[in-house]
């Protein structure tokens, strides 16, 4: 029986007020970190448990702060990426709506660990509840003196801004939030320099996913040995919420050990597919990685296992798709989104993205031909790895994995103008 | 008085909140369209100033981010999220449902100002699809039935 970390307070309801959240063992571990450790020590601490970044792109959470240099005179500056949007993608909520106050001791430590004093919250903006609760929250820790000045009694000071953001994807990129929150249009910065040594006004900066940062409080509580217990192996450590949806019959935000196998996520905790339905394809990390076929599934859902399958465990937002999907039209959708979020900046992507929305769509509307499909494969190679950012990539990257694994069904599309599902050619492929 | 004093507060707030007063920008953007249900030109104007800005780069973020609204919208603004998780639960039905509800095309407002709808991109609500956003507030877990009961809930209310 797995035993919730992460997830352990959200169906208590009154978890997000302080009292309850300190009766539940809440606000110890910010208060021995920072009246028992030097930050050196908790950046160690944090080293040896093996955290690995929750927002995507899995880098580890203790070497990312030591990269922040020390004696520059400058400010330095944390912020919480709160940003949600990739499609498919709903943990952080999760947290932020019914557990805030794991969030802001995440925030304590973390700012601790790299000396800032002033550390912000950039939220998605579509989430009000979600900034009602964090309000609410960063005011009943500021009444405590758990935030604001000489935290804890200490001589710490540490000053928390909720930001709210307006509606772009590509702030979630941590450059793009660094440009958004300096009140810029969101456009993702070249790098190096690294947001570590010049991010936010020119300052060393870290950017933590907000689940990253929600690990903190219970490695600080249990430890060491008992985080690098929960895992696949040494490099994939520590707890994980996966957010399973699509055609599945008990869709959720799921907590378990990083590296659970994906059949066991997708059968045994979420019902299986709907319906009795075969199983067509399952995106695993958000709609920015590639998809796998059903006798691909056997994977285990962490950063190294889903790599060596050619995908990626991404924001582990997991999209199950059963055969009375169109393949065409998932390519074409996904096509789309990356085509309204890209900020514009490089050729690549700006334009790479809106014509391959064209194509895909007259391929949908059975306007294709056989030579699109080829263009479309050829742009994607065309698109990987040249621009500032990787949305470009993640782009390309799921829609090549769509026609090269589901190849039959765009080119039925070309050849008999319409859709594959449901006839008979589909039922054998 | 262009803002209500609530407002003028609220700006003041948020201009201090940070190192440089230039990242109020677009929480005070937010803020004024919550009085005015859209940013007005004025609104643009006046910020600007506020900030030490031109209106022309004001114009130029604003137009980046897509909760910020140039032109008004229904009084309740419905936004479908029609990304990925949510079409495969079927927000084709609530997209259609929506419109024939309403009786006008995406990004129209109805003749009484009260509804106007939009197709979204992921709200973050993908494990309880379909899901659409009214004034910010989710609605979730949704079939026709329940699109309809809740705009007619609005309309009686209004």
């Amino acid at each position: 029986m797995y035993e919730l970390v992460l997830l352990k307070n959200i169906h208590d309801p009154r978890a997000a007020d302080i009292d309850r959240y300190i009766e539940l063992g809440g606000y110890a571990a910010s208060r021995k970190v920072i009246k028992e450790l030097t930050p050196a020590e908790v950046i160690e601490t944090t080293k040896q448990t093996g955290l690995r970044g929750r927002g995507g792109a899995g880098f580890p959470t203790g070497m990312k702060w030591s990269f922040v240099p020390k004696d520059t005179g400058k400010p330095i500056y944390l912020c919480c990426n709160a940003d949600e949007s990739e499609p498919g993608t709903c943990k952080d909520r999760v947290i932020i709506e019914r557990d805030p106050h794991q969030l802001i001791e995440g925030i304590i430590i973390a700012s601790y660990a790299v000396d800032c004093h002033q550390a912000f919250i950039y939220l998605r903006g579509e989430f009000s509840l979600g900034y009602r609760m964090l309000e609410k929250a960063l005011d009943e820790a500021r009444a405590r003196s758990y935030v604001g000045r000489k935290i804890f009694g200490s001589g710490f000071d540490l000053e928390i801004v909720l930001h709210s953001g307006a509606g772009a994807y590509i702030c979630g990129e941590e450059t793009g939030l660094i440009e958004s929150l300096e009140g810029k249009r969101g456009h993702p910065r070249q790098k190096p320099p690294f947001p570590a040594v010049q991010g936010l006004y020119g300052c060393p900066t870290v950017v933590n996913n907000v689940e990253t940062l929600a690990n903190l409080p219970h490695i600080f509580t249990r430890g060491v040995e008992w985080y690098k217990s929960l895992g696949s192996g040494p490099k994939n450590t520590g707890p994980k919420l996966y957010c399973v949806s699509g055609h599945v019959n008990k869709p959720a935000v799921v907590e378990r050990e990083l590296g659970i196998p994906l059949p066991e996520l997708i059968n045994d905790i979420c019902g299986g597919v709907r319906n009795g339905n075969k199983l067509k394809g399952v995106i695993p990390g958000g709609s920015s990685v590639p998809i796998l076929r059903p006798e691909e599934i056997d994977v285990r859902m962490d950063f190294d296992s889903l790599a060596a399958k050619g995908t990626l465990l991404g924001s582990a937002g997991i999209m199950v798709i059963d055969e009375t999907a169109c393949m065409v039209r998932l390519a074409l959708r996904t096509a789309r989104f990356y085509a309204e979020e890209t900020c514009g900046q490089c050729t690549q992507c700006r334009e790479g993205t809106w014509w391959m929305e064209q194509v895909l769509h007259r391929i949908e509307h059975g306007q294709g031909k056989m030579s699109d499909i080829r263009m479309i494969l050829d742009m994607c190679s065309n698109m990987k790895g040249v621009t500032i950012c990787v949305l470009s990539d993640a782009c390309a990257m799921p829609v090549e994995a769509m026609i090269n694994k589901y190849r039959e069904e765009f080119e039925y599309h070309v050849t008999e103008k319409r859709c594959m599902v449901g006839t008979k050619s589909h039922a054998h492929a | 008085m262009m803002f209500s004093q609530e407002t003028e507060s609220k700006f003041k707030h948020l201009a201090s909140l940070y190192p440089h007063k230039r990242s109020a920008l677009i929480p005070m953007l937010l803020v004024a369209q919550k009085e005015h249900g859209y940013v007005k030109p004025e609104t643009v104007e006046y910020v600007a100033k506020y900030l030490d800005l031109s209106a022309s780069e004001v114009e130029s973020i604003m137009s980046f981010y897509t909760l910020l609204h140039r032109n008004p919208v229904g009084r309740y603004h419905i936004m479908i999220c029609t990304n990925l998780a949510c079409m495969l639960r079927g927000s084709d039905e609530i997209e259609a449902c929506v419109q024939r509800k309403l009786g006008v095309r995406f990004g129209e407002i109805t003749a009484d100002g009260l509804f106007s709808a939009i197709e979204f991109e992921c709200l973050g609500s993908c494990t309880t699809a379909p899901a659409m956003q009214i004034n910010g507030e989710f609605y979730e877990d949704l079939d026709v039935r329940k699109v309809e009961e809740i705009i007619d809930g609005l309309r009686k209310r209004a």
